[in-house]
């Protein structure tokens, strides 16, 4: 999905987090967005999956504009649209099968979700070619809370690759696990991406991963875009500059 | 964007709460001295020993065995019709779920007037229902539907339904809303993030304070068969205005178990759930 956006603004409570943002990924390119805490890396996501409207500026998702639209066609565009958090934001009570469905519920009918949710889960073939892609098909019926962080978000991704996006939008999806479960799991989304020719935008926190797994870096500061660069032509300099003097590297 | 409270010093709390006790005895005009008196100490004792032994009599026994399962009906048809109370008002009296929340996915300045008009209806609606006592409600429903056990099941049902909508709504209102976006991130409608992304993080509350509520509710319908609302109340008043002490001394009894049962049947129940 080809993902342009043309001169974006949003602001909080008077606050400017996003100040004319725009920037245009191509259909199966993968880009990791970088910056400082505030720079307005979560908020770009979040206006990229309609889940927030922007104030100003305008967004194009596979050439067609996606704002200003109604309810009902902004969830229609949703579904095409998978989102990984940092935080993983499965229900801890669901069994692993139930939250990887749930990426499905965009395309769901309310009677359909709920006779899986009561009665039995659907689609379990589906659900274990995610798991076993996220290398955890052996727990898909265990209650979700019993495992561990890392596993939990090897189910968060599970779920988006089963929602089957043509844009996957991950925020820091790796900040709360050590680096080497993130770095497996990146290989992951890089690899459905490259696999699949789907368009990918992680926000990172960890450069190495970003330098090392990406073609393009973005890089926000103060919600404008400071450098936008091919991974070859990010030089220390620049990264110095963007992060300040207290940034300790990756 | 949290706003930072202030927290009050701790000792500032406890003088203010110590004054408050100081002025509420003043104002009440308790004499403490008259209970703890040798003559009231005398009277309690006195009290106590003529209530023993217990009237075991089969005839009375059958009675009052009655009368409890009678309150014991009463407490559950109460609590259940408080739930369907409860779920008819929470939707409206949530934020987040109510005409134009973010849920709906509308943002308009239209709608979140609108919406705020109809939370507060429903919540005052469910306060109304809350700060009538069962008390009162149950002497209005004897009124409107005469002596007995149904009087006493409306009362319940209207003021625990309110307790429950607030309770609900408060506990819908504030679960992680992670899992809530991310549900609404993949184009689910109200109603499946409602299923997906909110109940199941509010289910276990919600029926833990139903369940709670319940244990209170058989105390509550013991009381209200004083003012006629029927079950074993009904039982004890005419015992006490009687002097039949014996037979105040089974009801307590009979009372005790009950409520025992019910209470560790719930606690049972909640950690089942939790």
């Amino acid at each position: 999905m080809e993902v342009s956006v043309n001169n974006l603004q949003k602001g909080f409570g008077g606050e400017a987090v996003i100040k004319a943002v725009s920037l245009t990924v191509k259909e199966g390119e993968r880009v990791a967005v970088i910056g400082p805490n505030g720079s307005g890396k979560t908020t770009l996501l979040r206006l990229l999956n309609l889940m927030i409207f922007p104030d100003q500026g305008s967004i194009e998702l596979a050439g067609k504009k996606v704002t200003g639209l109604g309810v009902r066609e902004a969830r229609t565009v949703r579904r095409g649209i998978a989102t990984v958090y940092q935080s993983h934001n499965l229900i801890p009570r669901f069994k692993v099968i139930n939250n990887v469905l749930s990426g499905k519920l965009g395309s769901w009918s309310t009677s359909k979700a709920l006779f899986s949710l009561l009665i039995k889960p659907l689609e379990e073939v589906g659900v274990r070619e995610v798991l076993e892609m996220t290398g955890i098909e052996d727990k898909i019926y265990w209650r979700t809370d019993r495992l561990s962080g890392g596993q939990q978000q090897r189910v968060a991704i599970a779920r988006a690759l089963f929602q089957d996006p043509n844009l996957l939008l991950a925020d820091e999806p790796f900040a709360s696990l050590d680096p080497r479960s993130g770095e497996k799991l990146i290989e992951i989304l890089v690899g459905w991406s490259k696999q699949k020719n789907k368009t990918l935008i992680v926000t990172l926190h960890h450069l190495e991963f970003a330098l090392a797994n990406f073609p393009r870096i973005i890089a926000l500061k103060n919600g404008t875009i400071f450098f936008d660069l091919p991974t070859g032509q990010v030089t220390p300099e620049r990264l110095q500059q963007l992060y300040g003097d207290d940034h300790q590297g990756a | 964007m949290d706003i930072e409270r202030k927290c009050p010093p701790a000792l500032t709390v406890i003088v203010i709460l110590f004054l408050i006790t100081v002025l509420s005895i003043k104002g009440l005009d308790l004499d403490l001295s008259l209970l703890f008196s040798t003559d009231a100490l005398k009277q309690i004792l006195s009290y106590f020993y003529d209530l023993y032994p217990p009237d075991l009599s089969g005839g009375f026994l059958r009675e009052a065995l009655i009368a409890s399962v009678e309150t014991l009906a009463i407490s559950i048809m109460g609590t259940f019709f408080a739930i369907i109370i409860a779920i008819a008002f929470t939707p409206f009296a949530i934020r987040t779920m109510s005409v134009g929340g973010w849920l709906s996915g509308e943002q308009s300045t239209k709608s979140s007037l609108l919406r705020s008009f109809i939370v507060f209806i429903s919540r005052i609606v469910l306060n109304v229902l809350r700060s009538i006592p069962e008390l009162i409600w149950a002497i209005i429903f004897i009124l409107v539907v005469g002596l007995g056990p149904f009087a006493g099941v409306l009362a319940l049902a209207l003021h625990t339904g309110g307790v429950l909508g607030k309770l609900y709504a408060d506990v819908l209102e504030n679960v992680d809303p992670g899992p809530v976006e991310s549900i609404a991130s993949t184009g689910a409608g109200r109603m499946k993030i409602f299923f997906y992304g909110i109940l199941p993080q509010a289910l276990p509350q919600c029926l833990s304070y139903t369940l709670y509520r319940w244990e209170m509710n058989i105390r509550g319908a013991a009381i209200l068969g004083f003012v006629g609302a029927g079950g074993i109340g009904l039982l004890f008043y005419k015992s006490i205005s009687l002097f039949h002490s014996d037979r105040v001394l089974t009801l307590i009894i009979i009372v005790f178990i009950m409520v025992n049962l019910v209470d560790n049947l719930s606690l049972f129940l909640r950690k089942k759930l939790l």
